[in-house]
């Protein structure tokens, strides 16, 4: 099948960069291709930023080595305007992330997991309470905070994993597929709360499957396939140099229509 | 450290909520101790220092019975109980049914035939000593009068000897006297032939008051004598402490292999955190939950045991040591179980090899049955196993009356052995 190649727009120049990847290369032992590619990325501060691509495409590799949870095998990540952390690692203290996988116990009510998660950002006393009763508010769970989490639907899940990426106020957040399997109210609910943390200045970088979701929520997209970037810039942009009327019909002229499975 | 002490804070509450993990961790070894202990208490009685009871049916109604019964007596092991001559088949039912350890009758005119036996062979002697011929003495002095011991047939072969040896003790005691009897006597006889008066020659005059006088004492030692000796709660007691201890592998494992495919690791490896405080606040935590565990199995051994006719456990005099070396056996337990959660990749494995390892750990390791009671392999095969080393530990404490010093081998080993895991497990973590 052949592929349309689109040159990747140019960042939104007026807006600061708050992540620069340069040539970043990641493989996997046993693996035939790396998993991301000579990928050169900007993206700027404060802007809700999305990362498509295809199952296997190299987005959730890219968040991890972004997050400092993978160490790359070349090329560089950087954090203008911010110290690097210890070994040239992304400054974590800066940094948020909400795996894809819901990361809480069940066995926890939904406080007593912010609690323990604010705690090991190193939150304390007061400052730690006022946080956790913020995240139970982001996450709509004020009536349920004390609860167990088993007890929770998929949608309140997911909005206290969110919430517990949240606690220690980070400049950068990371969230790999942050909607996935969950109702529309509680899709609805976290979308909003997303582009009100990005116009309070949070740079958002969020990898998701669903096309129309990123048309509509990001100032930026990424399309990434087999590690490498298919096209970057503002949906509005990409759609109109390429002349293609949704982003999903651009992402399949750039992915193919095979299944990856 | 408040990040470590998060994560104790979090386990415990986890773990207060895992009523299935609870059970395992203290129900568990609570049940076994006490059951153990019970059952090995009647094994080690069989084999050690009570033998039971026997009963004695005395058909001869002479003078032999009570001196057998005042001599068997004397052995503080041996519960005699005499039995009316007439329930003799009641007996030994009873003797067969497991009721009582053994039977020992002496059929009627057992007394008189000794008595006539004794006569006899003295007779053959003489008439030996002036024919100046040898004779079948044997032949001439008639049958040997018997005494019957019936043994219950399940008894082990250690204590039917024990009991054989007890009665033939007392046996050959009454043929001395009476033998003594008759020497004396006989000498009298001699002495009236010759004119001289029998009364002349009084018993005191052959020492026979002073049979009942030690000559040689055998006296029996062992190390560490005056402290406690080694027994069934000394050697379950610590054993199932550190079977529960080390059982804390499966929720330790488990809830670690959880964390890493839950997704809940990777937010761990994304904060501004240590890999290190996170393992070391699980380690401290069920550092914790093996201090109690301990702590329970040693107020069953110090306040149920003595209710149920067991010895008291007690830790006086060794309070220190005893802490100690918990402490160092639940760290190799935690190091082990946070690399099992490291390892496996799945939940059935761990729990599956987890619990695996330390039953045949325990079984090797003198846990399940005392080390000295294994095969010569298998007591050359018991120190490979952790459990033996934290067992060996707790008895040189407990049992042979030393300090930390002779157990340090044990110890270091116990340490090397959780921190080895350790290691191996943060590599895995981090990785």
């Amino acid at each position: 099948m052949s592929r349309r190649k689109v040159p990747p727009a140019a960042p939104a120049a007026a807006l600061p960069a708050a992540i620069e990847l340069v040539e970043l290369r990641k493989s996997y032992p046993g693996q035939r291709r790396p998993a991301v590619d000579q990928l050169s990325l900007r993206i700027p501060r404060g802007l809700l930023f999305g990362l498509l691509g295809p199952n296997g495409a190299g987005k959730s590799t890219t968040i991890a080595l972004l997050c400092g949870l993978l160490r790359p095998d070349g090329g560089t990540i950087s954090f203008p305007g911010l110290a690097p952390g210890p070994g040239s690692l992304p400054p974590k203290q800066i940094l948020g992330f909400v795996p894809q996988d819901l990361a809480l116990y069940d066995h926890l009510s939904g406080r007593e997991n912010l609690i323990f998660f604010g705690r090991l950002y190193g939150l304390r006393g007061a400052r730690l309470q006022e946080r956790v009763a913020y995240g139970l508010q982001l996450a709509g769970l004020e009536v349920r905070a004390q609860q167990r989490v088993a007890t929770y639907s998929g949608g309140m899940k997911r909005r206290l994993n969110l919430a517990a990426g949240l606690l220690h106020e980070p400049q950068i957040l990371c969230l790999d597929e942050p909607t996935v399997g969950i109702d529309a109210q509680s899709r609805q609910l976290i979308h909003e709360q997303l582009v009100a943390l990005a116009a309070q200045g949070m740079t958002i970088i969020y990898t998701t499957h669903y096309l129309e979701e990123a048309e509509r929520l990001c100032r930026q997209v990424a399309i990434i396939d087999e590690g490498r970037i298919m096209a970057c810039g503002s949906p509005r942009e990409l759609l109109r140099e390429g002349g293609y009327s949704s982003l999903g019909e651009l992402f399949f002229a750039l992915t193919g229509k095979e299944l990856r499975d | 450290m408040g990040r470590t002490l998060a994560v104790v804070w979090k386990e415990l509450l986890l773990l207060s909520r895992d009523h299935a993990g609870l059970l395992s961790l203290f129900l568990l070894p609570a049940a076994l101790v006490l059951v153990i202990t019970l059952v090995q208490q009647n094994v080690m009685e069989l084999t050690g220092e009570r033998t039971g009871s026997m009963l004695f049916i005395d058909q001869d109604q002479g003078e032999l019975g009570p001196e057998l019964q005042a001599l068997l007596r004397q052995h503080r092991g041996i519960e005699l109980l005499v039995w009316p001559a007439e329930r003799a088949a009641e007996a030994r039912s009873a003797v067969v049914a497991g009721k009582h350890s053994g039977l020992l009758i002496l059929p009627a005119g057992t007394g008189e035939a000794l008595w006539a036996r004794l006569e006899r062979l003295a007779a053959v002697a003489a008439d030996q000593e002036a024919d100046g011929q040898t004779v079948n003495q044997e032949e001439r002095a008639g049958a040997l009068p018997e005494l019957q011991l019936y043994f219950d047939p399940t008894l082990l072969p250690g204590f039917r000897q024990e009991i054989g040896a007890l009665v033939r003790l007392a046996m050959a005691r009454v043929e001395l006297d009476w033998k003594l009897e008759l020497l004396v006597g006989t000498i009298r006889s001699r002495l009236e032939q010759l004119g001289i008066p029998g009364e002349f020659l009084r018993h005191e005059t052959f020492g026979i008051e002073t049979l009942d006088e030690e000559l040689l004492r055998l006296r029996e030692w062992a190390e560490g004598a005056g402290k406690q000796q080694p027994g069934v709660v000394q050697q379950n007691v610590p054993a199932w402490a550190l079977f529960g201890m080390f059982f804390t592998v499966l929720p330790l494992g488990g809830g670690l292999l959880w964390e890493r495919r839950a997704g809940v690791w990777l937010r761990f490896r994304s904060m501004p955190l240590a890999i290190g405080s996170l393992l070391g606040g699980k380690m401290l935590a069920y550092m914790l939950v093996g201090l109690f565990q301990f702590a329970l199995i040693y107020l069953i051994g110090n306040r149920l045991f003595p209710l149920l006719d067991l010895p008291a456990f007690t830790i006086a005099g060794v309070f220190f040591e005893i802490g100690l070396i918990v402490l160092v056996v639940s760290l190799a337990a935690c190091g082990y179980g946070l690399m099992l959660g490291s390892v496996c990749s799945s939940y059935e494995q761990v729990t599956m090899f987890g619990a695996i390892s330390i039953v045949l750990a325990a079984a090797v390791g003198g846990i399940m049955v005392p080390v000295y009671a294994m095969p010569e392999f298998m007591q050359q095969l018991a120190v490979v196993s952790p459990l033996n080393w934290g067992l060996t530990a707790f008895h040189e404490v407990l049992v042979r009356g030393h300090g930390l010093a002779e157990a340090a081998s044990q110890l270091v080993g116990l340490l090397l052995f959780g921190l080895g895991n350790l290691l191996l497990a943060w590599r895995l973590t981090t990785s």
